[in-house]
């Protein structure tokens, strides 16, 4: 058995830019080690009275018919005895996409660390991608560029693997497995929208997902109307665009049902973003009006909400 | 394209755009072989998440439909090609039909046969519900995807739909029945085999129904298109609809109802463990339903009509039977009409049966009790003989009412122990006794006379238990009399005389008696019945207080009279019932009989001292009523020895013994003479000069001419030649005792009676109108007839003139200007 370690390919080292914040790797790093702890408890990797083999690719993970066939529909077909393969040795392999990252990967291939952080969130009910740097400068670009205060990104901004991990989600029928990967998607794409990062999630989204699964799609969507300015001259976004069927219908649907006056990036909900400062930590963020999350008209970023008890 | 990540992208794209189609085929081509080795049962080795991730990946490139397409075609093919022929292999001879619809083979093959092609088809269902299964499982996400947002039904409902249409539904061959009614057939053909009594592979028939009920009559899915309810159920009704109505017409011609009760019953337990056992839950109340329909909704009135019916059974107390017949019918309706009019009938028929007897009786009788109005005057034999007739005729009275009470109890007892005290019946029960007893006009009479007799011989020697069943079965008929006024008016009038002769056995139960009735009908019926026992106490006081009153003069004269008093209120008594038929109602002024001194001091000193306790009260002494103990001295009876007797005679009888104490010897007085001296009507003067004079042992006195008759001109000597064997005897006078009224007596209580309406009528309709001062007219007659309803069934002619005469006398008038008729009360 192999042990999972963390190594996102293309992972950046995130560049320290303010003094008093720690680094985003350190985060990472400490949180990875404690999260591993608790999975030790779980017996992930140990892999104590497991019952099924999932494997895929260079990982193999011991893990618990009770944990994963409750949680998935998928896994529980799979095991049914008497049927398939599978229901008889207990060994799931799942096909991995190829190490190289070639493009002509088989749409229905599995990203091994995305199998891996599905199965972290199966156990632990939350995944961490690992970290991708994003310049400030070019989040700050177009149409917030007069942004005051100008937005820092913060969390992973890892679009990708989010894409990937709500791809997964609607694979293997884990409902809740969607929900936290669009949540984070759409953190990420509010900082990263304004990377190659982000194009490739863009046609992720669009390639693994069914037509009617609007959740993801609409993010995208949103995101590039909200920067038009910026990503529409863009050679690779535009080649992108073209190239996907019913991308171009979203955008245009999207941009009428947008108003065209907000400033920056908006909420999925009610469409009003706005950049607002945090009575905290004195950091601008990306907060909407329908974040009914804030008392006296004090407003919280999300990491100094948790400390105020929101 | 100098970005080198941008036109990777567009590299990879285009590829997977053109080689969508030849990937189509394919991964098709991969998954339609897993297909055929998972229907061949060799699944085994077939790897999950392969083919879910193929049919995925199709699914993803917008194939869905194509795919959904590929795979029902796939299935059709199967099972057109493969599991239908496997299938009509078994169809063997003994199933076919021939050209008249029948089979020629015998049960056994057609039983064997049947279960071969059940097993079959129960194979291929089961091998068709699990290999779609595995399917679905490969097919989830195109389940998920294309079929929800395409609304197309699941692959699994397609499939279903498929072995529906291609196996059940299309021909065996040309100009042939589907597999399905082929099985419907079957499935009949092997219930009736079970119906039959033989035995049949219930669990085999199960699956096939499972199937059915599986499978819906379009791919809708409408849950109640199920193919079950569609074809077969219906089918199953029907044909056990028919098959039972004609059982059930059989059955009634062939047995006895008891015999047919137990067959239905067992028909329906066995309907519904068949439903349970070998067909759907959800049939049991259908089945039940036609069973019920044929067996016994339809049939109920020609089992209850039977020669061994409902009747048969009461005569013969087969209360099981009935409890039966009971069973059935509650089964279908819960109001049981045909057994409630069934049971009405009988009661009423026995009933009428009852009255009828008891008119036939008193018919028999009618003819010398009506002579002895005209033979009044005919002494000794025809007497005799005509108190025997009235005395059979109170005889008949006391079987009525035993009959009734018999018939009651029994009713009550099938009701108990077959109808399980059912609500409806036993009212039914009631409504009809209670209508026996009103049609029977004598009933208050009779119920009257059946206390009277018990009050005075009955109740002798009987536990304190059995009086108490006496007393209750009284009260249980009383109940049902509505004409509580005309028994009122009987009672009081037995009741009277039980108390001033003597002649109840215990007040305690008399009281006791009155105490139910209180309870029973109300405060108001029982309070001149109390007043009267009331009066008999004070008498008693007021006897003994003269009593002392008199010892307390002094003067202990031993030959006084000493008096026994009665002190009656007129308006409680019905004194008229003294009164003998015979009595014409022009003596009704009664003429004061003229007492000897002896006599008279007493009655005057009594009439002195009650005045002196209550002032302004007028006593009026009924001397026909009282009785008197005389000691008489006869020198010659006997040798020589003077005899004395003492002798209880009624009061006239005493007054006229007197005359002849100061008679000389050999003297004689003539019947005028007497009447003259002692002034007592007539026709009581002859009755007891006929008790005196003719009668064998009390011939007190000597007639002259010797004759039963007495009349005008006879003469009377003291008969000093009077023997008798007693020392103590009783002088009877013809009519005491309580009896059947003759037919002038009744009209006249009749009269009477209809008069105490008529006030009782007016004083309800007078006490309506004060309260509402205006009232309609239909209002009034309800609210009267309701007032009224606790002592008798007013009739509304009477309420109608009763209303005249109010308005005549001006206490009421009519509203002219009102829409309806309408009254006031005019103060």
């Amino acid at each position: 058995m192999q042990l999972i370690h963390v190594t996102a390919r293309g992972q950046k080292l995130p560049v320290d830019d303010h003094a008093d914040r720690r680094s985003v790797n350190d985060t990472v790093k400490s949180r990875d080690e404690q999260r591993y702890s608790v999975d030790e408890i779980m017996s992930i990797k140990t892999g104590v009275y497991s019952d099924l083999t999932i494997k895929c690719g260079k990982y193999m993970f011991e893990v618990h018919k009770v944990i994963v066939c409750t949680r998935s529909e998928y896994f529980a077909t799979a095991c049914k005895p008497g049927a398939f393969k599978e229901g008889q040795t207990g060994v799931i392999e799942l096909l991995a996409a190829s190490e190289s990252d070639g493009t002509d990967e088989d749409p229905s291939a599995d990203d091994p660390e995305a199998v891996k952080s599905m199965i972290e969130f199966l156990y632990g009910h939350d995944y961490e991608a690992s970290a991708i740097f994003v310049d400030p400068g070019k989040v700050n670009e177009g149409k917030l560029k007069n942004a005051k205060p100008p937005l820092i990104p913060c969390g992973d901004c890892n679009t990708v693997m989010h894409a990937k991990m709500y791809a997964l989600g609607s694979k293997y029928h884990i409902g809740s497995l969607k929900a936290v990967a669009l949540a984070k998607f759409m953190e990420a794409a509010s900082y990263a929208w304004n990377t190659s990062d982000f194009v490739e999630a863009m046609r992720l989204a669009y390639s693994t997902t069914p037509d009617e699964d609007k959740g993801i799609r609409d993010i995208v969507a949103q995101t590039i109307v909200d920067h038009q300015d910026v990503l529409l001259p863009r050679m690779e976004v535009e080649t992108t665009v073209r190239g996907i069927s019913g991308l171009a219908y979203d955008l245009l649907k999207q941009k009428g049902s947008t108003k065209p006056d907000v400033e920056g990036p908006s909420c999925n909900t009610c469409g009003g973003a706005q950049v607002r400062t945090c009575w905290h930590c004195r950091k601008g963020f990306v907060g909407c009006s329908c974040d009914t999350t804030h008392s006296n008209g004090n407003y919280y970023c999300k990491q100094c909400k948790k400390s105020h008890g929101y | 394209m100098l970005i080198v990540p941008a036109g990777r992208m567009a590299n990879g794209y285009k590829k997977g755009l053109n080689g969508a189609d030849v990937d189509f085929e394919k991964t098709w081509g991969i998954l339609e072989k897993a297909f055929q080795e998972i229907h061949t049962k060799n699944a085994s080795a077939l790897s999950f998440e392969e083919l879910y991730r193929n049919a995925y990946k199709i699914v993803l490139k917008k194939k869905g439909e194509e795919l959904y397409n590929k795979v029902a075609q796939f299935e059709e093919n199967w099972l057109g090609n493969n599991v239908r022929t496997g299938i009509v292999k078994h169809l063997t001879a003994p199933l076919m039909l021939d050209g008249t619809g029948r089979t020629l083979n015998t049960q056994a093959e057609r039983r064997e046969a049947g279960e071969k092609f059940l097993k079959s088809l129960k194979g291929a269902w089961e091998d068709h519900q699990v290999c779609m299964g595995m399917l679905t499982d490969v097919l989830m996400y195109m389940d998920r995807v294309y079929c929800t947002d395409h609304r197309q039904p699941s692959i699994f409902a397609k499939s279903m739909g498929l072995f529906r249409d291609q196996i059940l539904r299309t021909p065996v061959r040309p100009d042939s029945p589907t597999l399905l009614e082929i099985l419907t057939r079957i499935i009949l053909d092997q219930i009736q085999m079970d119906r039959d009594g033989e035995a049949i592979d219930q669990f085999l028939i199960k699956s096939n129904v499972y199937m059915l009920e599986g499978l819906y009559d379009s791919d809708q899915e409408v849950e109640d298109e199920k193919l079950y309810l569609r074809s077969f159920e219906r089918v199953f009704l029907q044909s056990s609809a028919a098959f039972y109505r004609e059982e059930g017409e059989r059955l009634l011609k062939e047995s006895d109802a008891g015999t047919y009760c137990r067959h239905a019953k067992r028909r329906i337990d066995e309907e519904n463990d068949r439903c349970r056992s070998t067909l759907s839950e959800a049939t049991t109340p259908k089945i039940q339903r036609v069973v019920e329909d044929e067996l016994i909704r339809h049939k109920m009135k020609g089992l209850i009509e039977m020669e061994t019916g409902v009747s048969f059974m009461v005569e013969n107390d087969k209360l099981h039977e009935l409890s039966l017949v009971f069973d059935l019918e509650a089964r279908v309706n819960p109001q049981k009409p045909e057994l409630t009019k069934a049971m009405q009938k009988l009661i009423v028929e026995m009933g009428t049966n009852i009255n009828r007897n008891a008119v036939a009786a008193s018919q028999a009788t009618a003819q010398p009790a009506a002579a002895e109005d005209a033979a009044d005057d005919a002494p000794g034999k025809s007497k005799a003989g005509s108190a025997k007739a009235i005395n059979q005729q109170t005889v008949a009275a006391l079987k009525w009412v035993e009959d009734i009470l018999g018939l009651k109890d029994r009713f009550d007892n099938i009701c108990k122990a077959s109808f399980a005290a059912d609500q409806t019946v036993s009212t039914a029960i009631n409504r009809s006794m209670a209508d026996i007893i009103n049609a029977f006009s004598r009933g208050s009479e009779y119920i009257s006379l059946f206390i009277d007799d018990n009050m005075k011989k009955g109740i002798k020697n009987k536990s304190e238990a059995e009086i108490d069943a006496t007393l209750e079965k009284a009260i249980t008929i009383l109940r049902y009399l509505s004409d509580k006024d005309i028994f009122e008016t009987y009672y009081k009038k037995h009741l009277c005389k039980r108390l001033l002769l003597n002649k109840s056995h215990s007040i305690a139960v008399e009281k006791q008696m009155i105490t139910r009735m209180k309870i029973e009908l109300g405060n108001s019926f029982t309070l001149k019945l109390e007043a009267m026992f009331k009066d008999m106490t004070l008498s008693e006081d007021l006897a003994n207080g003269y009593r002392n009153h008199v010892r307390k003069l002094g003067d202990a004269d031993p030959k006084r009279v000493d008096l026994g008093i009665n002190v009656l209120t007129a308006m409680t008594w019905p004194l008229e019932a003294f009164k003998s038929a015979s009595e014409q109602e022009g003596q009704e002024s009664r003429a004061q009989v003229i007492y000897p001194p002896s006599i008279d001091r007493v009655r005057l000193g009594f009439e002195r001292y009650y005045s002196e306790k209550h002032s302004g009260r007028k006593l009026t002494w009924q001397t026909n009523m009282g009785d008197a103990d005389i000691k008489g001295t006869f020198p010659k009876s006997k040798g020589d020895k003077p005899r004395t007797h003492d002798m209880n005679c009624s009061t006239y009888a005493m007054l006229i013994l007197l005359l002849f104490n100061d008679l000389p010897d050999g003297q004689s007085i003539s019947l005028e003479e007497i009447q003259v001296r002692t002034n007592i009507p007539m026709n009581d003067l002859k009755r007891n000069l006929q008790s005196l004079s003719v009668a064998q042992k009390t011939r007190l006195l000597v007639k002259e001419p010797m004759s039963r008759e007495i009349n005008a001109g006879d003469r009377f000597s003291f008969n000093e030649n009077f023997k008798s064997e007693f020392t103590r005897f009783k002088i009877g006078v013809v009519s005491a005792g309580n009896k059947v009224e003759g037919d002038k007596e009744r009209k006249e209580t009749e009269k009477k009676n209809n008069d105490s309406r008529g006030f009782a009528i007016e004083a309800a309709v007078v006490r309506i109108m004060k309260q509402r001062k205006d009232l309609a007219h239909a209002q009034l007659l309800t609210e009267t007839i309701t007032q009224l309803s606790a002592q008798f069934k007013p009739d509304v002619n009477m309420i109608k003139k009763r209303i005249e005469s109010l308005i005549e006398r001006e206490y009421l008038e009519r509203i002219e200007e009102a829409p309806v008729p309408s009254y006031r009360y005019l103060a």
